[in-house]
């Protein structure tokens, strides 16, 4: 019997000593095995993403890694780089406050293991670094902190490489390219939270940067949606309230204290239209605004909102109406310069001639009393004359001590005749011991005639019109004391709607042959320069009282 | 004594099992079964009866009918992906050795993908496969309860051997019922093709004792069962005999493996698209003569086993060849493979296939290159 020698482990395979029957419980426990794993790095992943929020600095968003990675992934080191313009740094790693390849080590682009996932877009295998004949930049860093394997995935934005996720362990082969699809995943999870981190970061400072215009415009700006409730305002502070209290609350309410819009509202129109709106609107304590209303709209065309830019433009419009004021005051200055310079040699004629004549023909001469009444007439018009060159001339003056009650005095020279004409009795009270004010004479009796001529125009028609002026003292609250003027009629009065208007330029309910709109407003301006104000009470069919309060001066302030 | 394994599917035997077909599939967890089968199966009923088992226990199913016999690599190809096609989840062969050869190369591409070939190495299949359920129609393959496929590979026209624990199907169903519709020829060539089986396993190098045991009840109960057949004899009686010598036998030579008679019939059968027992009966005794010295002793058994009156292990090695050329004579089998239509130039390229086949390694003499030429010759 020959005894060929047969291969022994072809005739175990043969009659299968050595193999038994694939079994589908253990393959479906391996893929069950595989498959939780993987779903437990998915679940991580999954937590990573969503416990990363944009605000977050890099070292928060590495925190929040490392301890659930540790569960399925070993690691001694844990980092990540970012392209830095050229440079690819760290920019945050565990463990922390790490010296050797901490935080912002700049990696060399020759030869380093982080640059070759970058460059080739996949994970990186190193199994064995202290002995790889391939060497790295990081290797003498690396055996410094013990680190023997690594694998590093590229962090990938589309096709575009921001940096690198790095795993470090200090055992030799502690990674695998079976963990190349978790690692990559994981980084291209991690790019995006990073890039999203960085977006928003910029996106912060570009609105940050925005806001900063937005607030430090001086004037309100503010948005409000279709339904005039207002999403954002400039002011920090409006009324006394936080801005952020204003959000949401209409627009009328906040700043005209109405429970409707406005009337006119330019808000309404630019939303109505479709396009840019405006109005100049006064508002309480006679303020004047320019309300521009530009409409915001969305992707579909429709107005959305209104974009509200109002401008206080009181003082300007004041301006405005006084230096008219004074352009055209120093127009009829020149002239009355040039009549009265024209009449007073006439004058002086009249008048010499006049007192001549007297002089020669005596008390007993039949026209001697004609000639008393050229004299005083002519007097008379020297006197308007010269009230008509003061009045004009008074850019020209400077602060003296002023008495109001000389002010009205003179007021009433110049106009008492023209009231009179129209029958209208005027009646004085002044106070006996007023205190002079610091003020010029000039400007204060342009107010007085100012207020008497429009005491005369409220009274015109009405028969037993009375013009009451009174002067006084008056103690404020404050302490301050006032020295007042004022001038009350039995007239019309002033329709309530127009009240808040009266000191805008260029206002009037006279007819326009009449009225300029300016006397109020440069009374008003001329007030406010001396400190004081123009005070109103009227009461339509009653009667008007217009006061002008100048405060006293500091030397009568100090008695 | 060796250290051994035997291996065997869930067995079901007896008259009607056919119609244990649908629980035993439900009870592995089938849902939709792959069919595998030839025309011949369908045409004799059998099919129909097995498919309606199915849906009496609420399977579906989708049937692959388009087998050939020795099944072709692109055949295995189509039915796989008809498999997949259909979200199949499990198999039911039912026919000769061909579709359940099928269904087993089926089962083995689904579940661990690509190319047959690539599972020519022994036990080199690597993912369990969906269960399977065979069901022999015919007696001689012992394919139902193997760990071999064997599949043919039409460009190079060889016989590719697929060897795997994983091969074996879930459950083999043995109805001697289905053996009926086979006619008289057909009948005895599957029984020479299991007697060529027991015996050759029962002499393998691998042989144990349980395979022994199965061997040798196969020979004893082929022998008388095929006479009984040549003289037309139908009987339940002698199905049932025959369905347990192919049981018995396939559980012998899928444990102990096969010798040279297996691996020449292979290749000749597969060249000429003819029944192995026709081959088996020509290069039997050719064979068991070189053989002969490697196991006097097995072979006296078998001697006896087939009936012989046996004195001495001398006496029955002496007569072993005999009682094949008497058996096959009387079975009227051609006893040269010149009236098979072969022609003997062949034999250069079919001893290179010959001699790659792996039930060599098991032959109990060591069989070279020169031998198999040798034994070619004489047979022709």
């Amino acid at each position: 019997m020959d005894k060929p020698i047969y291969d022994q482990d072809l005739l175990n395979k043969l009659t299968g000593v050595r193999s038994t029957r694939l079994s589908h419980y253990v393959e479906l426990r391996r893929t069950i095995e595989e498959m939780t794993k993987q779903n437990k790095r998915l679940a991580i992943i999954n937590q990573i993403a969503r416990s990363i929020t944009v605000a977050m600095s890099y070292d928060e968003i590495i925190d929040r890694v490392a301890e659930p990675l540790k569960e399925v992934i070993p690691y001694d080191l844990l980092s990540f780089c970012l392209l830095d313009g050229e440079q690819l740094v760290i920019k945050s790693g565990i463990p922390r406050e790490q010296v050797i390849l901490g935080v912002g080590t700049v990696l060399p682009q020759e030869k380093s293991a982080p640059w070759r996932a970058m460059a080739e877009k996949k994970c990186f295998l190193r199994q064995n670094i202290w002995d790889d004949p391939e060497t790295y930049g990081e290797d003498s860093e690396l055996k410094k902190v013990g680190i023997r394997s690594a694998i590093m995935a590229p962090l990938l934005i589309k096709d575009e490489v921001i940096g690198t996720l790095n795993f470090g362990s200090k055992r030799t082969f502690a990674y695998s390219p079976g963990e190349f699809v978790f690692v990559q995943q994981l980084a291209d999870q991690l790019a995006v939270c990073l890039q999203n981190s960085r977006l928003y970061g910029e996106v912060l400072k570009n609105q940050r940067a925005w806001e900063e215009t937005f607030r430090a415009v001086p004037d309100t700006l503010y948005t409000i949606n279709s339904d005039f409730a207002i999403m954002n305002i400039n002011k920090a502070q409006l009324k006394g309230i936080d801005y952020r209290q204003l959000l949401g609350r209409k627009c009328y309410d906040v700043f005209s204290d109405d429970s409707q819009p406005c009337e006119p509202c330019p808000a309404r129109q630019a939303l109505n239209i479709g396009k840019p709106a405006y109005e100049q609107i006064t508002r309480e304590l006679s303020r004047i605004l320019d309300v521009y209303a530009f409409p915001v709209v969305n992707e579909a065309a429709q107005v959305v909102g209104v974009v509200n830019y109002t401008k206080d433009v009181t003082e300007q419009i004041h301006m405005q109406g006084q230096l008219i004021h004074s352009v055209k005051l120093a127009a009829v200055g020149e002239m009355a310069a040039g009549v009265a310079h024209e009449l007073n040699s006439p004058l002086t004629a009249i008048l010499g001639n006049a007192q001549i004549l007297l002089r020669r023909l005596g008390q007993e001469h039949p026209g001697y009393p004609l000639l008393v009444d050229v004299k005083n007439c002519g007097s008379r018009c020297k006197r308007i004359i010269q009230n008509l060159l003061t009045f004009s001339r008074q850019e020209q003056c400077n602060l003296e001590e002023v008495h109001l009650n000389q002010v009205v005095e003179n007021s009433l020279a110049l106009v008492s005749y023209q009231i009179n004409k129209s029958n209208i009795k005027i009646t004085t009270q002044l106070h006996p011991n007023l205190s002079t004010v610091l003020g010029k004479q000039q400007q204060l009796e342009q107010v007085i005639v100012n207020l008497l001529l429009n005491a005369r125009d409220a009274l015109k028609g009405l028969s037993e019109g009375v013009i009451n002026v009174t002067t006084g003292c008056l103690k404020r609250e404050s302490g301050l004391t006032e020295a007042f003027v004022s001038v009350k009629d039995n007239g019309c009065g002033i329709e309530k709607q127009h009240l808040a208007k009266i000191f805008n330029p260029f206002f009037t309910t006279k007819d326009i042959s009449k009225g300029t709109g300016l006397g109020l407003s440069v009374s008003f301006g001329i007030a406010q320069s001396h400190g004081g104000r123009i005070v109103v009470q009227s009461e339509p069919g009653r009667g008007s009282n217009f006061s002008l309060l100048i405060p006293l001066g500091e030397k009568e302030r100090a008695k | 004594m060796n250290v051994f394994k035997f291996v065997s599917p869930e067995i079901i035997f007896g008259p009607g099992t056919l119609s244990e077909c649908g629980l035993s599939a439900s009870q592995l967890g089938a849902r939709r079964i792959f069919v595998v089968t030839d025309k011949g199966v369908q045409a004799s009923g059998w099919l129909q009866q097995a498919l309606e088992n199915l849906s009496d226990n609420g399977l579906e199913y989708v049937v692959w009918k388009d087998v050939s016999p020795n099944p072709k690599d692109y055949e295995i190809y189509t039915g796989t992906h008809k498999y997949i096609a259909n979200g199949c989840d499990s198999l039911l062969a039912i026919g000769g050795g061909s579709p359940i050869d099928a269904a087993k190369a089926v089962a083995l591409l689904v579940s661990n993908g690509g190319e047959l070939s690539d599972y020519e190495e022994i036990d080199s299949i690597r993912r369990p496969l969906p269960p399977m359920i065979a069901i022999t129609s015919t007696a001689g393959s012992g394919s139902e309860v193997s760990q071999f496929s064997i599949i043919l590979n039409a460009p190079e026209k060889r016989k590719m051997t697929l060897v795997s624990k994983s091969l074996i199907p879930y459950i083999s169903i043995h109805d001697p019922e289905l053996l009926a519709t086979l006619d008289t020829k057909v009948m005895i060539y599957s029984g020479v093709h299991v007697l060529t089986h027991a015996i050759e396993a029962y002499v393998s190098r691998v042989a144990t004792p349980l395979s022994d045991l199965n061997a040798l009840n196969a020979i004893k109960l082929v022998a008388d069962t095929l006479r009984l057949v040549k003289n037309g004899s139908r009987s339940k009686e002698v199905h049932g005999c025959l369905a347990m010598a192919n049981l018995h036998a396939g559980l012998a030579f899928s444990n102990a493996i096969l010798g040279a008679v297996h691996a020449m019939t292979h290749q000749i059968s597969g060249w000429l698209d003819i029944p192995a027992g026709v081959v088996d009966a020509v290069l039997l005794p050719h064979v068991v003569e070189f053989n002969l010295p490697a196991n006097q002793l097995k072979y006296a058994r078998v001697a006896e086993a087939m009936g012989e009156k046996v004195t001495s292990v001398d006496d029955g090695a002496k007569k072993v060849i005999g009682a094949f050329k008497n058996l096959f004579a009387e079975l009227e089998l051609p006893d040269k493979l010149s009236q098979l239509g072969i022609n003997s130039k062949l034999y250069p390229i079919l001893a290179q296939n010959i001699i790659r086949d792996v039930c060599l390694v098991t032959n109990p003499r060591k069989i070279q290159m020169n031998n198999i030429t040798e034994i070619l010759r004489r047979a022709y």
